[in-house]
């Protein structure tokens, strides 16, 4: 699978696995709307094929309240056949990196059902975000949302480990 | 707008005020009380029109503002107000012509050049609107941008070298800000490919210019492709290295890295060896990346080479993962490979019965991997064999009676399938992908109303119940399989119902990129501009449209061809008919149509809105009767056809033997010729 930047001919594809997997949905011209808006932001998973099986779609807040630069997920979802690769939370760390490094974005949230144990589990626990509170009523059906949150900046022990695999895959090359 | 003098001139340019205050109503009653005393006041006819206009009245509207251009042709702002007007109905090509009218009265006029340039780049009109924005350049050249959009509209118009001395003066405009500068130098490099340039002026350009490039990562990339492309090998692999270690997901790096890999290793003549050894080094750099070891496998297979250490490797490490994507993500290699998946299959027996036997969650693995691969080569009653043996390992995992769903859907076996995708979604009673499988199911055999209940779940009520509600979500497959089912029973009225719904939505997609023209050009975005160009011109060939035009055409094919055709399953009955029998059959039709709309409006209006929630809209023709009545079956099918390339679409012979001959019926020789030429 490649995880990449989405590009406007994705979109399409994004809508449909949004629309097999979620109950909250979108029209396109808001996908178009994050595409142009915060290029670099939206990331896509593709099969061998090229077809979309997993997004995130994400914006920097046009106005935040706080007067802080961050970045929001509006959506995240990945194809059911597609599980247990871990794309949801690479998906979530390539947009996370972008926030970061082309917006300058400080903290990064989303909002998530308090039903949903699954997507708790990747927020909270593989992805260190912080519950910051509870929105009642803030999806369609009624069900509340948890409000997460959470600082942004590449730790510096990932730095390391880049430049030394860097380092590993360069010297593969043959002399 | 120009200022008057007087009394009503007073009004109107208060009126003006309001107009462009966004205070319709208002400039509406200004301009109301001046036409009562000049009722044949040209402008103050056209800003009622405008008014109008933006109150969504555009029928009145165009008549007002026709109106005006009849007693002032001379007058530039009548032709703007037109322009406007057919602008905000989306009729862009009456619009840029009003345009060029008002340009004709006022050519020095940068608002009404400005807007006619958007309009060209709409509608790809890309030689007047290189004309259109040097024009303005030349009123203006300090403004940002004109000069943007300049460059732009040289790239669209061909004009490469123009674009790339553009691109590069831009550079070093004060006024351009380190975003859009580092935007502009990452779009130089599409230039130099255009540009067909050598290795040594490329590298000399990105040398020039990827100091504006903000984003270091960025700058490697386009170096590491720069190389790439000219066949240095040994630095586009450092380069590569360096970006893989940062994006380890980014599969075009990847297969780069590995392409410049065995590139080198060739060069060198080395052993085939050192290959697989740089391999496998990197499946031990990258333990549990398995993209990466999916792209290695992928292309020691397509290069011909040894990849069975590397199946291998990949399908111990899936198993010992449970991940059932392992056999779906290598479909394709197994499809245009007979020996890969008799490899596959030979592994998995031999793991099955030797190394795996007392390992449970093992087997469970085994026999699903090796039903996947079995449906994938077509052999289905193995597939289903592995799969029931899978079940009987583990009971309750969704994904094993999903499988085995599909499977019994491919035999034929369709109530064994319902059976077995409703327990799947009754083990996970929230997942919309196991309903959505359940509801397609539902309509292979033409039994809508269960999938509308599947679906139900994960719908909002509206009039008209699921299908509306997706039709409002753009929810494409569900439309194309409930219109081809529909169609298949003989409901035509219903099914031409889902046809226009889709049409409506690829039509609305298509516009929407006129509101980023602007957006992009302005903020030097001009790689997502062209993605967005691009996108826009192939979306009518989409397998998607093209079910949808190929629905419709069939049912206004027939409709021209028979009255009675409309009548459906009870055509050759109502055609035995003497005309009073009809006229009684139509009444009961109607009177029971009538009945279930006032049904589902009963049904409705018992429903509680939340307080942001808009009112329910009503359709009219719910069962999409009228659509059956029109007078013109083949101009409705034409409009169904015409966005369509079929002159240089490939496949799809039946749409276009279709398409001929709806196209001869209308005298368009020409047309049917270009679509036979193309069979």
């Amino acid at each position: 699978m490649d995880i990449r930047p989405a590009r406007v001919e994705d979109l399409v594809g994004m809508q449909h696995c949004n629309l097999n997997n979620l109950p909250e949905n979108y029209q396109l011209k808001y996908y178009l709307y994050h595409a142009i808006s915060w290029p670099m932001l939206s990331y896509v998973a593709t099969n061998p094929k090229g077809r979309i099986v997993g997004y995130v779609l994400a914006k920097m807040e046009e106005e935040p309240k706080d007067g802080i630069p961050h970045g929001h997920v509006t959506s995240l979802s990945v194809m059911r056949s597609y599980r247990q690769l871990g794309l949801a939370k690479r998906l979530m760390v390539q947009s996370q990196r972008a926030m970061v490094e082309v917006y300058g974005a400080k903290y990064m949230s989303l909002h998530v059902r308090k039903s949903n144990r699954a997507a708790l589990h990747l927020y909270r626990d593989s992805l260190t975000f912080d519950v910051q509170g509870i929105e009642s009523k803030y999806y369609a059906d009624g069900e509340d949302a948890y409000a997460m949150h959470k600082d942004l900046g590449i730790p510096p022990a990932e730095n390391d480990q880049n430049i030394e695999l860097s380092n590993k895959l360069q010297s593969l090359a043959v002399h | 707008m120009k200022k008057s003098t007087g009394k009503e001139a007073a009004l109107f340019d208060r009126a003006v005020n309001q107009f462009e205050d966004g205070h319709f109503s208002r400039s509406l009653k200004t301009t109301l009380s001046i036409l009562k005393k000049k009722p044949k006041h040209a402008e103050a006819i056209a800003l009622e029109g405008l008014n109008l206009c933006k109150l969504n009245n555009y029928h009145d509207a165009l008549l007002r503002c026709q109106l005006a251009i009849g007693l002032n042709a001379k007058s530039r702002f009548c032709w703007q107000a037109l322009a406007i007007t057919y602008r905000d109905r989306k009729d862009y090509h009456s619009s840029l012509n009003a345009y060029k009218n008002a340009i004709r009265i006022s050519p020095k006029n940068e608002g009404l050049l400005y807007d006619a340039a958007y309009l060209q780049f709409h509608l790809r009109l890309y030689g007047p609107l290189v004309q259109s924005w040097q024009t303005l350049v030349n009123l203006d050249s300090e403004n940002l941008e004109y000069r943007l959009c300049l460059t732009l509209s040289y790239y669209l118009s061909g004009s490469y070298e123009r674009c790339l001395s553009y691109c590069t003066d831009l550079l070093t405009f004060p006024k351009l800000g380190s975003n859009a500068s580092s935007r502009l130098a990452c779009f130089i490099p599409n230039l130099a490919l255009k540009l067909d340039l050598h290795f040594e002026d490329s590298f000399r350009i990105f040398q020039e210019y990827s100091s504006f490039i903000l984003n270091d990562w960025l700058r490697y990339e386009q170096l590491a492709n720069l190389y790439f492309r000219f066949q240095k090998y040994d630095e586009a692999l450092h380069l590569y290295g360096k970006l893989i270690a940062k994006y380890k997901d980014r599969n075009d790096f990847l297969w780069r890295y590995l392409k410049s890999l065995h590139e080198l290793i060739i060069s060198k003549g080395l052993p085939k060896q050192v290959l697989y050894n740089k391999f496998r080094c990197l499946l031990d750099l990258l333990p549990n990346a398995m993209n990466i070891k999916i792209i290695i496998l992928e292309f020691l297979v397509i290069a011909n080479l040894d990849y069975d250490f590397f199946l291998q490797h990949l399908l111990i490490y899936s198993k010992n993962k449970g991940i059932p994507s392992a056999i779906l993500l290598l479909k394709s290699l197994i499809r245009g490979n007979l020996l890969l998946a008799h490899k596959i299959k030979d592994f998995l027996i031999f793991e099955l019965q030797n190394t795996n036997r007392d390992n449970p969650t093992a087997c469970l693995w085994n026999f699903y991997y090796l039903s996947c691969l079995t449906y994938f080569t077509f052999d289905y009653a193995s597939s289903l064999h592995w799969i029931d043996q899978a079940i009987s390992n583990l009971p309750t995992l969704p994904d094993l009676y999903l499988l085995k769903g599909k499977i019994l859907s491919r035999l034929g076996e369709w109530s064994e399938a319902i059976r077995t995708l409703t327990f799947c979604c009754d083990l996970d009673r929230g997942d919309r992908a196991l309903a959505s499988r359940l509801a397609k199911t539902y309509f292979y055999i033409d039994e809508n109303q269960l999938a509308y209940q599947s679906l139900s779940k994960f719908c909002k009520d509206r009039f008209g119940g699921v299908p509306i509600y997706l039709a409002e979500t753009e929810c494409i497959w569900f439309l194309i399989e409930d219109g081809e089912s529909l169609l298949r029973q003989q409901s035509y009225g219903l099914a031409l119902k889902r046809f226009h719904q889709l049409y409506n939505i690829f039509k609305e997609w298509t516009s929407i990129s006129f509101h980023y023209h602007t957006y992009c050009a302005e903020n030097a975005q001009f790689m997502q501009y062209l993605e967005m160009d691009e996108w826009t011109k192939t979306l009518w060939d989409s397998p998607a449209y093209l079910r949808t035009a190929l629905g419709a055409t069939v049912i206004y094919l027939k409709l021209h061809e028979s009255p009675y055709f409309k009548y459906g399953e009870n055509a050759t009955a109502v055609y035995s008919m003497n005309e009073n029998e009809r006229l009684q059959f139509d009444k009961d039709q109607n009177q029971s149509m009538t009945k279930l709309h006032l049904q589902e409006e009963s049904r409705i209006k018992k429903i509680k809105l939340d307080e942001d929630e808009d009112p329910f809209v009503i359709d009219p023709d719910l069962l999409g009767m009228e659509l059956l009545e029109t007078k013109d079956p083949l101009q409705e099918a034409m409009k169904f056809l015409y966005p369509v390339r079929l002159d240089s679409l490939k496949g799809w012979g039946y749409l276009k033997v279709l398409a001929s001959v709806i196209y001869k019926s209308k005298g368009l020789h020409l047309k049917t010729q270009n679509i036979l030429d193309n069979l």
